[in-house]
């Protein structure tokens, strides 16, 4: 259940890098560094990683909850939190 | 009646001398239609979606994928759908011929027509010919395969009416184990250069890895080189608290779902947009020793490139457009920056240049005009610094704009006016 969460996380995060950052290798990231420094994104890049992963999974990510996706582990973390449930 | 226009390479920015074809999205006898892309270019600036600017019928595609082609020369023939009769209308021929030979030069006229014969004086029926039957070569492949040494009449051809097209030739050089791939360029001939060395595969990709970037560095070193020859800079910094802007923006976007969140860059974008409407000197292009104000604002907003380079493409008449829609906008261009495609107009149409380092940058930009405008405004990075303001000091978050203009442009104290009208409306921004 929990590892079907985190897969379903996973891949909604690599398809949205796929269109932001084709070239980035989240693999070879440190999930625990700030990911806009890690990966050199700009604000808009940014906003556009939150649009896909809205789209995506249906997580709206506030602005005041930006603090809680700077890194990898955190934002994959976050998001499994609060994916729906499956209807 | 119907008559023939051809659809020329592009200039997709300054320095720019020739393109090449990765894919046509058109085929013969598709309408086309005002602002449609028609195919995809490569260019040093990246890979670049090509627009047609009328209504017309694809007649003939020129340049098959893998030409290069110089700016001003032909891509596609078209044909007008929707053009008042004409007296007398010459066999179509003979418009391409002479469009074809002259690109630059003003629609055909049908009493300026030269018939194609005159193109190739020395023509002689083909060998193997069993009759005089009149086969229809494009003077583009005529020119080619004579380059080539073929016989263009002995060639199955797949064009209008069996008529023998670029790519017809360059197959059959091809097949004929001629020199001759997919590289070869139209520019070769017209230069009456020999063909290119043999081609290295099919499907090239003109820019590969170091290629792409070493292309880039070479157009962003001719265009930077050519503004610091040319454009005698003077500069102005301003640094102004955006502690309101920045509190209003947070308020806005706090109940929005991402998708409608406004950027920072957004206010930044419509803040100049909308200044530079009361100072027009600013907003254009210098050509021919004098200044042409630019009919729409469209600001170009620069986008560094993942892997080094930057291009700037326009925001289109981003002082009417709204908030939301300059944000969408911006998100757009941003994104196929990234992994996508910026269109011919996006490129070329920028009548003032807007830069912006973002949340992760230093303080202050000092810009280069990009040729041939005459203004670029440079955003640093919002600074927390103290700032003394009614005899108290605080701490303000801040940001320093610079605008860099072309001296033949403008003068100093204007600049400084136009800082200050941007400043202006960015501290106000529930005006924007």
């Amino acid at each position: 259940m929990n590892e079907a969460r985190e897969a379903k996380v996973r891949t909604a995060i690599r398809d949205a890098f796929r269109r932001i950052a084709p070239e980035v290798d989240l693999e070879a990231i440190d999930p625990t560094a700030e990911i806009r420094e890690e990966v050199d994104l700009d604000s808009v890049d940014a906003l556009n990683l939150m649009v896909l992963l809205d789209e995506k999974l249906g997580v709206e990510i506030p602005e005041s909850d930006y603090d809680a996706v700077a890194t990898l582990e955190g934002m994959i973390r976050y998001l499994e939190s609060r994916l729906p449930d499956e209807a | 009646m119907t008559v023939s226009k051809p659809y020329v390479m592009p200039s997709l920015g300054a320095g720019m001398e020739a393109g090449t074809v990765v894919e046509w999205h058109v085929e013969p006898g598709q309408r086309v239609s005002r602002g449609d892309v028609v195919g995809l270019v490569d260019t040093e600036k990246g890979a670049i979606e090509v627009e047609i600017w009328e209504d017309a019928e694809v007649e003939e595609i020129v340049a098959p994928p893998g030409t290069k082609v110089p700016v001003g020369e032909p891509l596609l023939l078209l044909k007008e759908v929707e053009v008042a009769e004409t007296s007398a209308e010459p066999p179509q021929e003979e418009i391409m011929a002479e469009v074809w030979d002259e690109p630059e030069a003003a629609p055909a006229s049908a009493e300026a027509a030269t018939p194609i014969e005159a193109a190739t004086p020395a023509e002689v029926p083909a060998p193997t010919a069993e009759s005089p039957r009149r086969i229809r070569v494009s003077p583009v492949a005529r020119k080619k395969a004579e380059a080539l040494g073929i016989d263009p009449e002995t060639i199955p051809g797949s064009g209008p009416g069996g008529a023998v097209n670029l790519a017809d030739v360059e197959a059959a050089a091809r097949n004929q184990g001629s020199e001759v791939g997919a590289e070869a360029t139209v520019k070769d001939f017209h230069e009456d250069a020999p063909p290119p060395s043999p081609a290295p595969s099919p499907e090239p990709d003109p820019h590969p890895g170091q290629d792409r970037h070493a292309a880039m560095r070479k157009a962003i070193a001719a265009a930077m080189t050519r503004s610091k020859r040319e454009i005698p800079h003077y500069y102005l910094a301003h640094t102004i608290s955006i502690e309101a802007t920045l509190e209003w923006l947070r308020s806005v976007n706090q109940d929005r779902p991402p998708a409608s969140r406004l950027l920072l860059a957004t206010l930044y974008l419509k803040a100049v947009a909308t200044a530079v409407t009361d100072f027009p000197e600013f907003n254009g292009f210098w050509e021919n020793d004098a200044f042409r104000r630019a009919e729409g604002v469209h600001p170009g907003v620069a986008i560094s490139l993942r892997g080094g380079g930057l291009v700037a493409p326009a925001i289109h008449n981003a002082d009417i457009l709204s908030l939301d829609e300059i944000t969408a906008a911006i998100r757009d261009v941003v994104q196929r920056s990234r992994s996508g495609h910026l269109r011919g107009s996006e490129v070329t149409d920028p009548t003032i240049t807007v830069t912006s380092l973002g949340d992760r940058g230093v303080d202050v930009v000092f810009g280069i005009v990009y040729p041939p405008q005459v203004a670029i405004v440079g955003i640093g990075t919002v600074v927390e610094r103290p700032w003394a303001e009614g005899g108290m000091v605080g701490s303000r978050r801040t940001v320093t704009l610079t605008l860099a203009g072309d001296h033949r442009a403008s003068d100093g104290h204007r600049g400084g006016l136009f800082l200050e009208a941007i400043a202006r409306r960015l501290q106000s921004p529930e005006d924007l």
